[in-house]
C-alpha cells in the first residue's frame, strides 16, 4: 500500500470507530427524545417522572460509554507490548465490560422502567395490573437473562485468562 | 531497519521501509489468520495502518523485525478475539493432536493443496500457538520468536517441537 492509502485508510478506520461509537449516542437521543414527548403530552405524573427516569438513566449510559469506549482504537502499546501481554489485556478488558454491563449499562434503566409498567398500570381502569406483572416479567427476563449470558462469557474469557497465566 | 543516532527516523521512512522487507510476510500472516479472502483483504490493510501508526511511537528498543510482527500479530489478535463467537472453536496443540483433519485421502496430494492444508490446520490453533508456528515458518529463531510473542524460548521450542512432529504425523499418513 502506499502512504497515500495508509493515511486515507487510517482516516476511513478512525470515522468507523467513531461510527460504531456514535451509534449508541443517536440511540440515546432517540430514547430521549422519545420519552422527552411523553413528559410534554401525557398528563399521568407517573409516567412523567417515569420517562425523566428512563431521560436521567439514557444519561448515565452515555456518559458511561463515552469514558469506556465501547470500541477503541488499537492502543499506543501495540509495538512494545508481547502478543501473550497484549493477548491478556484484551481478554481482561472484555471479562470487565461482560461483567460490569449490568451496573452501568442495564440497572440505569430499571427504576424508569418500573415507575412506566406502573404508571400504565395506574392509567388503565381495567386489567392494569396484569399489564403490568406481563411487562414486569417480560423485562425481567430481558435483564436477567442478559446478565446470565454476560457472567458466563465472562466465566469462559477468565478460563482463557487463567490458561495464559499457567503458561 | 537501524535508528540513526542524531535523530529518529521519520514515522513513513520506517513503515516504507518495513513495507518493502516484510510485506510479502504480513501477507502471509493475513493468510493464517483470515480464510476468507474479502476479510484477509481488511485484516491486511488494518495491519498497515496500525504499523505505520505504531512506528510515530518506535524508539529502537527493539528491532525493527521484532516491532513490525508485534503489531501485526497483535492486530490479528484483536480481531480473532473480536470475532470469537462467530469462528469454529480454536484449539490448543494437544486438542489438535488428537483431532482428526476429516481431509478425503482419496484426492490427488499436491503442493497447494499441502500448502492449504497447512493454512488449514494452522488457523484451528488458538492465536497464540499460530503466532508460534507463522513465526517459525518465516525463518524466525526461538530467540526471536520469544521476543515476540513473550513465551520464554524453551516454550517457544517445545511447541515448535511439537508442531513440526503434528504436521509430520499428518502429510505421512496422507502419503501412506
Amino acid at each position: 500500500m502506499s502512504l497515500d492509502q495508509i493515511r486515507a485508510h487510517a482516516r476511513t478506520l478512525e470515522r468507523r470507530i467513531a461510527w460504531r461509537n456514535g451509534r449508541e449516542y443517536v440511540a440515546a437521543v432517540f430514547v430521549a427524545a422519545m420519552f422527552g414527548q411523553a413528559i410534554w403530552h401525557i398528563p399521568s405524573t407517573t409516567i412523567r417522572v417515569a420517562s425523566g427516569l428512563i431521560i436521567a438513566g439514557t444519561a448515565f449510559i452515555v456518559y458511561h460509554l463515552y469514558t469506556r469506549g465501547s470500541v477503541r482504537p488499537l492502543p499506543q502499546e501495540i509495538g512494545t507490548t508481547s502478543a501473550i501481554d497484549f493477548l491478556r489485556s484484551e481478554l481482561v478488558r472484555q471479562r470487565d465490560l461482560l461483567l460490569s454491563v449490568w451496573r452501568w449499562y442495564l440497572l440505569p434503566l430499571v427504576p424508569g422502567m418500573v415507575l412506566f409498567l406502573i404508571g400504565m398500570a395506574l392509567a388503565m381502569p381495567r386489567g392494569g395490573w396484569f399489564v403490568f406483572l406481563i411487562g414486569a416479567v417480560f423485562v425481567s427476563a430481558i435483564l436477567f437473562g442478559g446478565h446470565v449470558l454476560n457472567r458466563r462469557a465472562a466465566a469462559y474469557i477468565q478460563t482463557r485468562i487463567d490458561a495464559l497465566n499457567h503458561g | 531497519m537501524t535508528v540513526p543516532t542524531n535523530r529518529r527516523p521519520a514515522q513513513d521512512d520506517l513503515y516504507a521501509d518495513a513495507a518493502m522487507a516484510y510485506g510479502g510476510a504480513l501477507e502471509r500472516l493475513a493468510q493464517a489468520y483470515e480464510p476468507d479472502p474479502d476479510r484477509r483483504r481488511d485484516l491486511l490493510q488494518e495491519i498497515h495502518v496500525a504499523l505505520w501508526k505504531s512506528f510515530g511511537g518506535y524508539d529502537g528498543r527493539c528491532s525493527g523485525r521484532t516491532w513490525v510482527y508485534r503489531v501485526a500479530h497483535n492486530v490479528a489478535i484483536s480481531e480473532v478475539t473480536r470475532r470469537r463467537a462467530r469462528t469454529p472453536p480454536l484449539v490448543g496443540i494437544d486438542a489438535l493432536e488428537s483431532v482428526a483433519d476429516g481431509f478425503d485421502h482419496e484426492e490427488a496430494f499436491d503442493r497447494q493443496r499441502a500448502r492449504e492444508r497447512l493454512l488449514g490446520l494452522v488457523r484451528r490453533l488458538q492465536p497464540l500457538d499460530r503466532q508460534v508456528i507463522v513465526l517459525y515458518l518465516e525463518g524466525l529463531d526461538a530467540a526471536a520468536i520469544a521476543e515476540v510473542t513473550g513465551f520464554s524460548p524453551p516454550n517457544v521450542a517445545t511447541k515448535i517441537h511439537r508442531l513440526k512432529k503434528l504436521l509430520a504425523q499428518r502429510f505421512h499418513e496422507r502419503a501412506v
